[in-house]
């Protein structure tokens, strides 16, 4: 089933790679609309819009998955339901593709629902109580979107159809497209993660490795900035939008200095994902759509390439994530950290990778547009923080010394996730030249002073001085580090939010309930009836009864008394 | 970010970079200042579907670029002359551009100056 399901979806990225240069060559853009019921003044159609977007993105999501099937093939390879994961990642595939080619809303609801679905089932697939502890946060992270996109069929059908592609010029001002727009807005937030949502993407990394390389880093989490660029037109002018602006660059920077407090492999990872998207989410929100998707695809290819590698690793350390455990590891594995490399230091937009292209392009095109100067410095200080947390891990599992084991079994020794890695190393290396040349039809002109261009390479070198120096720390500054407890555990755990996402939002509740139980059931309510009426009662008949029985008494006592006295009277 | 700092002198002067000039194009210059000539057609604009936005007086390149961009496709780098031709023709653009704004917040100061003194 395995290398079915990769043939299978090979040669679908292959004919999207052929449709697409076709397209992109001829400006083709593909409607089909069949209409599968109609009544009164309604009409349910399944519709379908190829452009090159879709059919670029179909390509990419198609190779990243035939890939990641191909590595699954050995990585899961002790799995004994091994048919149920491919099953379930070509299903999630297919609601992607749902997702990606539909102008209509309710098949993006489709999508969008199968995508959170079965994104589900891949986070509880080890079914361990982190697991579905994480896979409840993730799904019901998930579902607010998912009530907002219902939410938002509900309100478009004022309009009398669900393609909203054919209200875009004309209703733009229109009231209903205000709330329509503000429900896409956090209906894409929960999907891509976005400030208050962003709890549930590192939780969602109990989820397999490769299901983490195709769902949590390059497809699932990006299908809401595609949802947003393809509302773009609409979104444009909104006061929403300048909201998202503010919360996605706060995202990219929150995890990013997360991801430095991190030691968990798999979760750096995913927070620097987190930090992509909210690069992604602000350029979006600056009003440039095709650079975010520009970024969408290049971060797709080398994240996937990330978490394969992270995933090799953690087999060869006998399952072990913890970065601290880990070191030298480039001397045993040089194929393996070769891709791991190229993949970071793609991630950091070194020159001439993939990342770089797309990575470059948006920090030029904020500094040499007019915008805040508290979007210029989050952006640079984000873009620094890249390199910082990316340096560190570098140095702690590939160069400082060995730390747990006492002799290091490890070699390349699987040719089946190499192989699959070699295939995106090579797109991460050639897909953000590649792309630069196609998807720009217009290219951006870009003039900045001899400073403010090298500023990428200025915050660049001083992300990696500091790195490099984190991951030296001895345990003398660790323990320093005490001193400011309060803020380190804030800055590590996400500004609070996996708390407030969890038992932060009902703690309220259920602290004042326990509170109204204590004071109202358990107190008044139970003194003034049940336990007060019992109490009353029985200190009545208590005190009846002592009156009883002293009644008895005095009887006895006033017998014996009026005895005595007759007794005195009588005989003396 | 460079723009607001660019532009950040030319606040005392109420100037802001998207205003357009306000003062008269031949004035303060010794020789007599041409209007640019638009050397792109209207209808090969059409023709070539060019958005509106990109219809500047660079726009001749950009037909260039785009009738090398079919030829070419997918092999895309070999337009990096005509690519070349266009963003450097957009860079002249900008520099005149520029140039203009900074000759508008000249004009002001000297306006505002000669204004206080008499």
């Amino acid at each position: 089933m395995c290398f079915n399901s990769f043939f299978f979806l090979f040669f679908f990225m292959l004919i999207n790679f052929f449709f697409f240069v076709y397209f992109i060559m001829n400006g083709l853009s593909v409607f089909f609309e069949w209409e599968i019921i109609s009544f009164n003044s309604m009409s349910i159609v399944m519709s379908i819009l190829l452009d090159w977007m879709s059919l670029l993105f179909m390509m990419f999501v198609s190779l990243i998955s035939s890939v990641v099937i191909f590595y699954s093939k050995s990585y899961m390879n002790s799995e004994l339901n091994l048919n149920r994961l491919i099953i379930l990642v070509l299903m999630f595939v297919f609601s992607m593709v749902l997702l990606i080619i539909s102008p209509n809303l309710i098949s993006i609801l489709l999508g969008w629902d199968g995508l959170g679905l079965i994104s589900y089932c891949l986070v509880i697939y080890y079914q361990n109580l982190k697991s579905y502890n994480a896979g409840m946060l993730t799904a019901l992270s998930n579902r607010i979107g998912d009530v907002m996109i219902l939410m938002v069929i509900c309100w478009i059908m004022n309009y009398g159809s669900w393609n909203y592609i054919f209200y875009f010029d004309f209703m733009k001002n229109d009231y209903v497209m205000f709330i329509i727009s503000f429900m896409i807005i956090i209906a894409a937030m929960t999907k891509s993660a976005q400030i208050p949502f962003s709890s549930w993407l590192p939780a969602a990394m109990a989820a397999p490795t490769p299901v983490s390389a195709l769902v949590h880093s390059s497809t699932l989490v990006t299908a809401g900035v595609y949802l947003l660029i393809r509302f773009n037109y609409l979104l444009i002018d909104m006061f929403f939008f300048k909201v998202l602006l503010f919360l996605s660059i706060l995202t990219m920077f929150m995890s990013g200095i997360s991801a430095n407090y991190e030691f968990d492999l798999k979760k750096i990872i995913a927070l620097s994902t987190l930090s992509q998207l909210g690069l992604m989410m602000s350029i979006l929100s600056l009003g440039f759509p095709d650079i975010a998707f520009f970024h969408l695809l290049t971060h797709a290819m080398f994240k996937a390439l990330l978490f394969m590698c992270a995933g090799v690793i953690i087999h060869m350390m006998n399952d072990i994530q913890d970065i601290r455990y880990m070191g030298g590891l480039s001397l045993y594995i040089p194929l393996t950290s070769l891709c791991l490399n190229i993949s970071n230091l793609s991630l950091c937009g070194i020159p001439f990778l993939s990342g770089f292209y797309s990575k470059d392009l948006i920090l030029e095109m904020v500094s040499f547009n007019s915008f805040n100067l508290m979007v210029f410095i989050l952006f640079y200080l984000s873009t620094g923080l890249t390199v910082f947390y990316t340096f560190r891990l570098i140095m702690y599992v590939m160069i400082s010394d060995f730390n747990l084991m006492m002799i290091y079994n490890l070699y390349d020794e699987d040719y089946i996730m190499l192989n699959s890695m070699f295939v995106l190393l090579f797109m991460s290396l050639l897909s953000g030249s590649f792309l630069s040349w196609f998807i720009f039809f217009y290219p951006y002109m870009i003039y900045l002073p001899f400073n403010l261009k090298l500023m990428v390479i200025y915050v660049s070198i001083l992300g990696s001085i500091l790195g490099f120096m984190v991951s030296n720390m001895g345990i003398y500054s660790l323990n320093k580090l005490l001193l400011s407890y309060n803020l380190s555990s804030f800055l590590c755990l996400m500004w609070f939010m996996p708390n407030l996402s969890t038992y932060g939002l009902s703690y309220i509740y259920l602290n004042f309930s326990q509170i109204l139980f204590k004071n109202i059931d358990m107190g008044w309510s139970e003194i003034y009836s049940g336990k007060g009426i019992f109490n009353i009662l029985k200190n009545y008949s208590v005190f009846y009864n002592i009156y009883q029985m002293n009644n008895f008494k005095i009887y006895l006592f006033s017998f014996i008394l009026w005895f005595m006295i007759l007794f005195i009277f009588f005989f003396i | 970010m460079g723009q607001i700092m660019g532009g950040y002198h030319a606040r005392s002067v109420d100037l802001n970079s998207d205003d357009n000039p306000t003062f008269d194009p031949q004035a303060g210059f010794q020789y007599e200042r041409k209007q640019r000539e638009m050397i792109a057609k209207e209808e090969d604009l059409i023709s070539a579907r060019i958005p509106n936005k990109y219809r500047d007086y660079c726009a001749h390149y950009l037909l260039d670029y785009q009738v090398c961009r079919y030829k070419e496709m997918p092999l895309l780098y070999r337009c990096a002359h005509e690519k070349h031709n266009y963003l450097n023709c957009e860079q002249q653009d900008y520099v005149l551009r520029m140039k203009e704004f900074e000759r508008e917040r000249r004009l002001r100061v000297r306006e505002n100056r000669i204004s206080a003194t008499a």
